[in-house]
């Protein structure tokens, strides 16, 4: 499987909280959130990102709400997450979504907006293509990599179905 | 080496004999709490692998967020969650009584020791009965529903050991603001807060799911409060029998991450300006800010100790006619025990807006948005940008005692002056 992501990069700073990029007006569907989707940090962000752009933000990434906010940023198809770190439930729906988010500090210095990024998703290896600057990431564990490579969540635990008795 | 109280609940509920922070375990969830908001966007994807939820008896669907609807959208949301309640027969459905993070304590439904994860992330709360409860993502409810178990990292803990007595008009919502101002919103991001001392011990169970409540909006995994006779009494008073209730604590020898001490002997109320939680200040830096609407209540402040607190100040006085106030309670218990006490008539007599037990105004969902330029005060826990309508709007986070106060001028207003 093909772990490394290249993309352009769209930056953003600390504390983005996830009802900044799921809004409560919008019902939680993900086509109305993408709509305004961190517009209150970029407002060029909802129009202008493309398929295959990559965010890189800096402290606590996503805090707050238990929304699945990633899921308006799969809807505009932000290829990966780049933080120094980020809300633990928002971590984890975002990997279950299938989006790869990989937490490394000093991450936010090494990017400026526009730039373009590769990171291998499997070891955490990350390089700034425009400046030539590299980094590594902590690794993901191997418990997210197994449900991104099974495609998500759902697809994860339909393939546990042998283990478990519930799932017979 | 000791283990801390949740090190305790993860190793036991892991089949572990002990854990260390930092290691990865798969843990037997007790309780899943699930709301209309977010019910609605796993549904499909459960219904998709076609098998049955794995113990519906540990399962609560709580219709709290769009109680009742206000939207054709949410009245849609709503619909999914009857279809599913009906389809996979939860026993345990919640439809519009109240929020769902006093619903399972009040209830009894959770105990000391035990897990409960929920679709919100202020599940966080029921950590005040001693349980190890946090918040998850609808996309990991499918997991638990078909599992009855979920993978966490054992948090590191953070000490945070509370004492001194709260001065007239301070409450626990001022110290878990304090906190937060002095830690931030990242402080203890997926990190345990364990609140102790001999102000803890003191607090009432209702206040110490006041500063559970808000563990979260410092980036905690859980908050948790050692149980005491006072939970025990609680949880009986819920119809819980004591041999049922297993009593844990931390080993004084457990390892903490940090330790942060907190004297309220000269606690000020605090006021958490726009547009985070951590921005707490003391109520005199912000006196006289001029406000359109208060709110009294959630699932963070809206106990009844809450609104007696509310009611002493409230009593005798008109809400100005500029203003909104708004009485929220967290659920219809609460509500039935008010109209007894006779909080409930001080409010109406005063001009105050009687709303049912909901999420509705604290999350911008219903009852209450607030319109550009406009400013609110209310005992919620956020007030993120747009939160409560308008992102143009300013909310401003502060006690019951406080809230009332600044209800009846008007203004932001230091309670301990009324």
């Amino acid at each position: 499987m093909n772990t490394v992501i290249r993309g352009k990069v769209w930056t953003f700073g600390d504390n983005v909280n996830s009802e900044s990029i799921m809004a409560t007006g919008t019902d939680f569907d993900p086509a109305k959130a993408a709509k305004t989707s961190l517009c209150h940090y970029d407002k060029e962000f909802p129009t202008k990102v493309k398929p295959g752009d990559i965010i890189v933000a800096g402290r606590n990434f996503g805090c707050s709400s238990s929304r699945p906010a990633a899921r308006a940023l799969k809807f505009l198809g932000v290829a990966a997450i780049l933080c120094e770190s980020s809300g633990a439930i928002f971590y984890r729906n975002t990997w279950n979504i299938g989006v790869p988010i990989l937490e490394c500090p000093g991450i936010s210095k090494m990017f400026n907006k526009g730039d373009e990024a590769e990171v291998d998703v499997s070891t955490g290896f990350i390089k700034n293509l425009t400046t030539g600057a590299t980094v590594q990431a902590e690794k993901p564990i191997p418990l997210l990599l197994e449900r991104w490579a099974a495609g998500g969540m759902i697809e994860w635990v339909k393939s546990r179905r042998d283990q478990y008795d519930t799932l017979k | 080496m000791g283990m801390t109280i949740t090190e305790k609940i993860l190793a036991k509920a892991s089949g572990n004999e002990k854990v260390v922070p930092g290691q990865i375990v798969v843990a037997k969830v007790d309780l899943a709490m699930i709301h209309d908001a977010l019910g609605p966007l796993f549904y499909p994807n459960f219904r998709k692998l076609e098998t049955p939820v794995w113990d519906p008896n540990k399962v609560f669907i709580v219709v709290d967020h769009a109680a009742p609807a206000s939207t054709l959208s949410q009245a849609e949301w709503l619909s999914h969650n009857y279809d599913f309640v009906r389809d996979y027969k939860i026993p345990n459905f919640i439809n519009n009584q109240g929020v769902a993070h006093q619903i399972i304590p009040e209830g009894g439904h959770i105990l000391p020791g035990q897990i409960a994860v929920g679709t919100d992330s202020h599940t966080c709360t029921y950590g005040g009965l001693g349980a190890f409860s946090t918040g998850i993502g609808s996309t990991e409810m499918c997991n638990v529903l078909a599992l009855g178990e979920l993978w966490f990292r054992v948090p590191e803990t953070i000490k945070v050991v509370i004492t001194g007595k709260l001065p007239r008009r301070v409450m626990a919502k001022d110290i878990i603001l304090k906190l937060l101002s002095m830690i931030g919103v990242d402080g203890a991001t997926y990190k345990t807060l364990e609140f102790c001392g001999e102000t803890v011990d003191e607090m009432s169970v209702d206040s110490r799911l006041t500063l559970c409540n808000m563990a979260i909006e410092a980036g905690a995994k859980n908050g948790i409060c050692t149980p005491d006779e006072k939970t025990v009494k609680y949880l009986m008073d819920a119809g819980v029998k004591r041999e049922d209730i297993e009593m844990l604590k931390s080993d004084d020898d457990a390892a903490y991450c940090q330790e942060i001490h907190i004297d309220v002997t000269d606690l000020e109320p605090h006021v958490a300006i726009p547009h985070s939680p951590a921005n707490a200040v003391p109520v005199t830096e912000v006196e006289g800010t001029p406000l359109n609407q208060v709110l009294i209540g959630t699932c963070t402040n809206g106990r009844v100790e809450d609104f007696i607190a509310a009611a002493e100040i409230i009593k005798g006085h008109k809400i100005p006619n500029m203003m909104r106030c708004l009485i929220m309670p967290a659920s219809n218990k609460i509500y039935a025990e008010l109209a007894r006490n006779g909080c409930m008539e001080i409010f109406a007599e005063a001009g105050c807006v009687l709303l049912n037990a909901t999420c509705g105004a604290c999350g911008g969902f219903h009852e209450g948005l607030l319109f550009k330029g406009e400013a609110c005060l209310g005992t919620h826990n956020r007030n993120f940008k747009g939160r409560m309508g308008s992102p143009e709007a300013k909310i401003y986070l502060a006690s019951p005692a406080t809230a009332a106060a600044s209800a009846i001028t008007g203004v932001i207003t230091d309670p301990r002056k009324i």
